[in-house]
């Protein structure tokens, strides 16, 4: 055993909690102990009266048990020794890693009900959710005013600046969502920004924002030669716009002012599973980012949390790998919303896949089952899981069980089980 | 409590009221190629004129730049309900902009045409000179010029190739009236006014204060002789001068 503690009646009490004995008993033992002046001679007596040696009983799991610094005002997970784990709001993001099936999902569900239900004096918090199933449709039973997006009734205007941003700050913003999302090149994005700032000009004296279909028809009413570059950066730029204002998503970009400054105020699920792949990385950068500005430009006392469920699309490490983009958009939002009251939630079932961004910058890391060696392996170096007996232990955890490490408060991993809830 | 489609449907209808978005401004038809003529065919439908919201526009047509809103009405025998609604609609429509003119004692509203307008009644655009200068400019050109039509005002006078914004003689002298709604190219103006157009004076009308201090700071770095030929006045100030005033009020 690796473990240091301060004193031989620590130790056994720690080894008592960890074996299979009542928990009525353990206190009983440990109450007495404490209550005596020679609490470490009744330990050695304590423990030559059990029958067989205290580490030959069944044990718990080989992770120290954790102190009452774990708890936190949202809780989501019972620890070995009974103690509640749990988050604040101004810690900062969260990683959740585990296999289908696991508990990620009732995990997040956990959350942001408890994120739903919290009264702070002075910070509101709002829900988002980015889901690509339709299973956080219960958290409506906790609060009504969740409004679930499934990108039909909705109006959203990506060419929409930020209230109190100039229209060519945004369109250089809006130009790396979409160069990002769509894997277009360094000279499609600089006649983007062109056309861009050319259009908002346009409609500068109207009183209207251009929209997705006003880009569109405007490249698309550009004349050049067929052999020139600029011919090759309109047609990458039209096809990707055309693919996107006339699918699923026309109607919801059929506008000059959207929903999305209101959304910001709102709880809200984003059902994004009938989206593209491309579309799906773009809308969840884009309301990201939207929410960022818009708080570093307009103070408020709202803290947003942001879940992103099956998040490897969004943090696929691919888009790390970009030398001509430099880094995603989402490392630079996952560095810097914490400023703003941004809180993400990333639950993903491929560790490995995910770029360092997120691994970098999670308070808690917390790991479920994985199947996989190398997502295990990823996750212990993420965590800091050096320990033979740990990294065993954790490829025997049962399905709510999971492991969990913060990055201050209590910084040791620790083993607790989400709480069957029923919603 | 049953979360379905159906409860969600209403409950996403409730939170959506309290939103508010705006239509798109249909605009394909000043973008778009000719091979879309479905977009063009439902946007003229659109647009139904009226037989008063035509003559408006016609009105405006004849007159822009020169008349209010008050005049217009006067002009075709509007009363100002039925004139202020029929103006709102236009505007509503896309069809005008109302721009509206501080002139010291109140606000002066100015209808002027926008593109679709143009199309709707079939009529060329007008064209007037001035390099890129906005419709308040323009406004504000055609104003001085009534201001100083006794002096047969010309605006755009071409002189020694300078487009002087407004421009008349007084006393065999070429005075020069600019326009400066912002200082930026003011020396400019001044220096050509003066060297090329040969202007005996010229008057520099501010939209205000802001651009005024900036204007006089400009021509204080000036040599004497183009400093003495300098005059500065907030815009609305000019029209309660006459030019005598004007000439021997100091900079």
């Amino acid at each position: 055993m690796n473990y240091k503690f301060k004193n031989k009646t620590t130790d056994f009490i720690q080894r008592l909690k960890r074996s299979s004995l009542s928990q009525e008993v353990v206190n009983a033992i440990e109450l007495d102990i404490s209550s005596t002046d020679n609490s470490s001679r009744l330990a050695e007596e304590y423990e030559g009266d059990f029958l067989v040696p205290l580490t030959m009983l069944p044990q718990k799991s080989p992770f120290l048990l954790p102190d009452e610094n774990i708890d936190g005002k949202i809780r989501f997970g019972v620890a070995e020794n009974e103690i509640k784990a749990g988050l604040n709001p101004e810690n900062c993001h969260v990683l959740i890693a585990g296999q289908t099936n696991c508990g990620k999902s009732m995990l997040l569900k956990l959350i942001f009900s408890e994120a739903l239900q919290l009264k702070e004096e002075n910070e509101k918090i709002i829900c988002w959710l980015f889901v690509k199933a339709q299973d956080m449709r219960p958290l409506l039973k906790v609060s009504k005013d969740v409004l679930v997006v499934t990108f039909n009734e909705i109006k959203i205007n990506p060419l929409e600046p930020v209230a109190g941003m100039k229209d060519v700050e945004w369109a250089s913003i809006f130009a790396d969502l979409w160069i990002q999302a769509f894997r277009l090149y360094e000279g499609s994005k600089g006649f983007l920004v062109e056309c861009l700032n050319s259009l908002y000009l346009k409609h500068k004296d109207t009183g209207y924002c251009p929209s997705l279909f006003d880009l569109y028809y405007y490249v698309k009413s550009m004349h050049f030669t067929a052999i020139s570059r600029n011919a090759r950066y309109q047609e990458s730029i039209l096809n990707r716009l055309g693919g996107m204002i006339y699918g699923s998503l026309s109607d919801v970009f059929n506008c000059s002012r959207g929903h999305t400054s209101d959304l910001i105020n709102n709880h809200a699920i984003f059902e994004i599973l009938y989206l593209t792949s491309e579309q799906q990385v773009f809308m969840v950068n884009y309301f990201l980012s939207y929410l960022f500005y818009h708080k570093m430009i307009n103070e408020s006392n709202l803290r947003h949390f942001v879940g992103i469920d099956d998040a490897n699309l969004i943090f696929d490490k691919s888009f790390e790998q970009r030398p001509d983009l430099g880094l995603p958009i989402i490392h630079h939002l996952l560095t810097t919303v914490r400023k703003n009251k941004i809180n993400i939630f990333c639950a993903t079932q491929t560790p490995h896949q995910l770029g360092a961004s997120i691994h970098s910058n999670s308070f808690a890391k917390i790991m479920f089952s994985l199947s996989y060696g190398k997502d295990w392996e990823f996750m212990f170096q993420s965590a800091g899981i050096k320990d033979e007996e740990q990294r065993a232990y954790c490829f025997k955890l049962k399905p709510r069980e999971m492991v969990i490490k913060f990055s201050s408060r209590y910084q040791e991993p620790f083993v607790a089980v989400v709480p069957e809830v029923k919603l | 409590m049953k979360i379905d489609n159906e409860f969600i449907k209403k409950n996403n209808e409730r939170i959506l009221s309290s939103f508010s978005s705006q239509q798109r401004m249909i605009q394909q038809r000043c973008f778009a190629k000719k091979e879309e003529p479905k977009e063009e065919v439902a946007i003229e439908g659109e647009i139904k004129l009226r037989g008063d919201e035509k003559k408006f526009l016609m009105c405006v047509f004849t007159h822009l730049y020169k008349l209010t809103m008050t005049e217009i009405y006067r002009e075709i025998g509007l009363s100002a309900c039925k004139g202020t609604r029929i103006s709102k609609k236009l505007e509503k429509d896309l069809l005008i902009k109302i721009v509206n003119i501080s002139k010291g004692k109140g606000v002066s509203k100015y209808p002027v045409l926008l593109d679709d307008a143009y199309k709707v009644l079939n009529v060329e655009q007008k064209k007037f000179e001035g390099k890129g200068c906005g419709h308040e400019h323009l406004i504000w050109q055609h104003i001085l010029a009534g201001h100083f039509k006794e002096h047969k005002a010309v605006i755009e006078l071409n002189r020694g190739d300078k487009c002087i914004d407004v421009a008349f003689e007084y006393e065999s002298k070429l005075i020069a009236i600019e326009v400066a709604m912002t200082s930026a190219h003011e020396k400019e103006n001044i220096q050509k006014d003066i060297g090329m157009a040969k202007a005996g004076l010229v008057i520099i009308g501010c939209k205000d204060g802001k651009v005024l201090d900036e204007v006089n700071a400009i021509i204080g770095e000036l040599g004497e002789e183009l400093k003495s030929k300098a005059r500065t006045f907030i815009l609305s100030r000019i029209l309660g001068l006459r030019i005598e005033e004007v000439l021997n009020a100091k900079t």
